[in-house]
């Protein structure tokens, strides 16, 4: 007995090759050239094949035969619909549903901006304030309380809550407070709730760890690299920002577990000859990922931008020598991520939503993240807050005390803003081979051109965005050794 | 300036449009109709001086706007049936699935392909 299975499978050679008579309908597709005459061709949910140029012009002039390899190549990522490929539609729409999954639960995070105080004076910080006036720049009792109100109301049935600063810890008091409230209203709501502080490190204290450990709280620190570099980046009184980092790393590894400390580092120009060296001291203090960040066209690092910024394509030159670096970390038995590079192969090689709130489309502003700051001012997302510190409030959505939940999160307001983050409606990017595993950047495009929306041919977002989009895709395509690290991130 | 003669029975408005929109951080571009004709006229911006390489670039943008009005015809229908299908309440494309009793198999999945003549 043959099983039906099997012999699906196992069929007569003219069902592959076919005949002159056999027609094809092309399915939603959209490409870019590559070199080489090549094309990539992206279907609907982010999924792409490489084929030669020629082949391609065949496809979409309905002349591709069903014996060349594009061919198959083309039906079996849903691109072609013939008469033996019946559920292609389904599947499609099936796995369109799943990559926008992230959207129907709403904003899963809500972000409290506890203090703009830090002992820090980073040049590329966008808020930050050294001063030690608690009552100026510190979030109140009352304030956080009716953020915390906010953030329960949404449906989202895990919630994360991240505290940021300035130094958050400088308010650790609100801090602990929220946590407490949140965490006994939990159950009746029937939530989840994590939380993560964002801080230096630099006031870490027994007390604190103790607290952070009761309660499961992850830290994410700042680190940039090696300590030269790190202490030049991030100057504070005494110039040891770096030794208070890592001390703070060890202990809170220490206290809460290895997992429940990350790092994120910011790259100026002065961190662009040091690549290998960022890279080597997160290697060394046993990250098992970096995510090599571009510097944030925003406030402060925008006036600081002519001691610290650089031009793209100096960073693209950073980002793909690190890049690679750390491919040859790997080849060389040492583990290690690129988190970007993993979260742009997650988007075009798994049918998963990444849900990344800087990278989506609508955008997560609002509908993802949310950000209340410590006056109790409510911002689209914690980049829309920094603008507001340079006194440009164009994505302000309420106040914790005055407004209801319904006003802030189904107004006009966000409403209009989020009408304008569809990929689908953007010029080029509704054309763009990316924009599935892409996203929109009202903010970004706010600040820098002046229009939400945005010109693509002239945004850095958006040349960013092409920048490693292109460089993955040429990864995947001609470096089977470098692809096969990619596959592994997009599956971690 | 690079000046283009881009016949009217060949390439769409909208390509042109398109293109002149993809050059606009590179060249000035200038769209005028003429007879049987759209003058498509692109004038570097400061830094740029290569006008073959523009030319080129133009060209080729052109044909790739081309591929993709025909792409958008072929596939404009697909792509709706799609979306409505993923964001649905019930199965658009097989409302016989939601209306089967419980217990049945109306697509014939525990069947051998010989009995259902299905090809995959």
């Amino acid at each position: 007995m043959q099983l039906p299975v099997l012999h699906s499978r196992f069929r007569d050679q003219i069902e592959f090759d076919g005949g002159a008579d056999r027609k094809y309908q092309p399915l939603p597709a959209w490409f870019r050239r590559l070199p080489s005459e090549r094309v990539a061709v992206f279907n609907m949910v982010g999924e792409h094949v490489v084929i030669p140029f020629s082949d391609f012009e065949e496809f979409i002039r309905g002349r591709l035969p069903k014996g060349n390899t594009a061919y198959q190549e083309l039906k079996s990522h849903h691109l072609l619909l013939d008469s033996t490929g019946e559920s292609a539609i389904d599947l499609l729409a099936l796995k369109y549903r799943e990559k926008h999954a992230s959207i129907s639960r709403f904003t899963g995070l809500h972000i409290f901006v506890v203090t703009l105080r830090c002992d820090h004076s980073c040049p590329y910080c966008q808020v930050s304030r050294v001063s030690s006036d608690r009552g100026a720049f510190d979030m109140s009792a009352e304030t956080a309380d009716r953020a915390l109100d906010l953030a329960l109301k949404s449906p989202n049935p895990n919630i994360k809550i991240e505290f940021q600063g300035g130094e958050s810890l400088l308010n650790f008091e609100i801090i602990q407070r929220v946590v407490l409230k949140a965490t006994a209203a939990a159950p009746a709501l029937g939530k989840t709730i994590d939380f993560v502080i964002a801080t230096n490190l630099s006031p870490l204290t027994d007390p604190i760890l103790e607290f952070c450990a009761e309660h499961r709280i992850a830290l994410s620190t700042s680190l940039d690299g090696p300590q030269d570099l790190h202490n030049s980046n991030r100057p504070r009184p005494g110039g040891d920002s770096w030794e208070r980092a890592v001390e703070g790393i060890r202990r809170a590894r220490e206290r809460l577990g290895f997992d429940q400390v990350s790092a994120l580092m910011t790259t100026t120009r002065a961190s662009l000859s040091s690549g290998r060296d960022i890279i080597d001291a997160y290697v060394g203090f046993g990250f098992p990922s970096i995510s090599l960040r571009w510097l944030s066209p925003f406030g402060f690092a925008n006036r600081s931008s002519k001691k610290i910024g650089y031009p793209l394509q100096e960073f693209f030159e950073f980002y793909e020598q690190g890049l690679r670096y750390i491919f040859e970390l790997n080849r060389n038995g040492i583990p290690f991520r690129e988190d970007m590079a993993a979260l742009i192969a997650r988007r075009m090689l798994t049918p998963f939503d990444t849900g990344y709130v800087d990278l989506m489309s609508p955008a997560g502003i609002g509908t993802a993240a949310i950000a209340y700051n410590y006056d109790g001012k409510i911002y689209a997302s914690d980049e829309s807050r920094m603008l507001a510190e340079n006194n440009d409030f164009t994505f302000q959505l309420g106040d914790v005390h005055t407004s209801t939940y319904r006003e802030v999160f189904n107004s006009d307001h966000l409403r209009s803003i989020i009408n304008k983050t569809m990929v689908e409606g953007t010029p080029m990017c509704h054309e763009c081979a990316y924009h599935r595993v892409c996203g929109t950047d009202p903010v970004v495009h706010h600040a820098t051109q002046g229009d939400m929306i945005g010109t693509r041919p002239t945004s850095v977002f958006c040349l960013r965005q092409l920048f490693l989009n292109d460089l993955i895709v040429r990864i995947l395509a001609d470096e089977p050794s470098n692809a096969k690290l990619l596959e592994d991130w997009a599956n971690q | 300036m690079v000046v283009l003669e881009l016949s009217k029975s060949v390439y769409s408005l909208l390509s042109v449009k398109s293109v002149a929109h993809r050059l606009s951080a590179e060249a000035t571009c200038i769209i005028d109709d003429s007879d049987k004709f759209w003058i498509l006229g692109l004038r570097p911006n400061l830094g740029l001086t290569n006008l073959d390489d523009l030319a080129c670039r133009a060209t080729r943008e052109l044909l790739d706007q081309e591929l993709r009005q025909i792409l958008d015809e072929k596939t404009q229908a697909f792509r709706s049936v799609i979306i409505a299908q993923a964001f649905s309440g019930v199965n658009l494309l097989h409302p016989e699935l939601d209306n089967a009793p419980a217990g049945t198999d109306p697509l014939g999945l525990s069947k051998p392909d010989s009995e259902t003549g299905r090809i995959h």
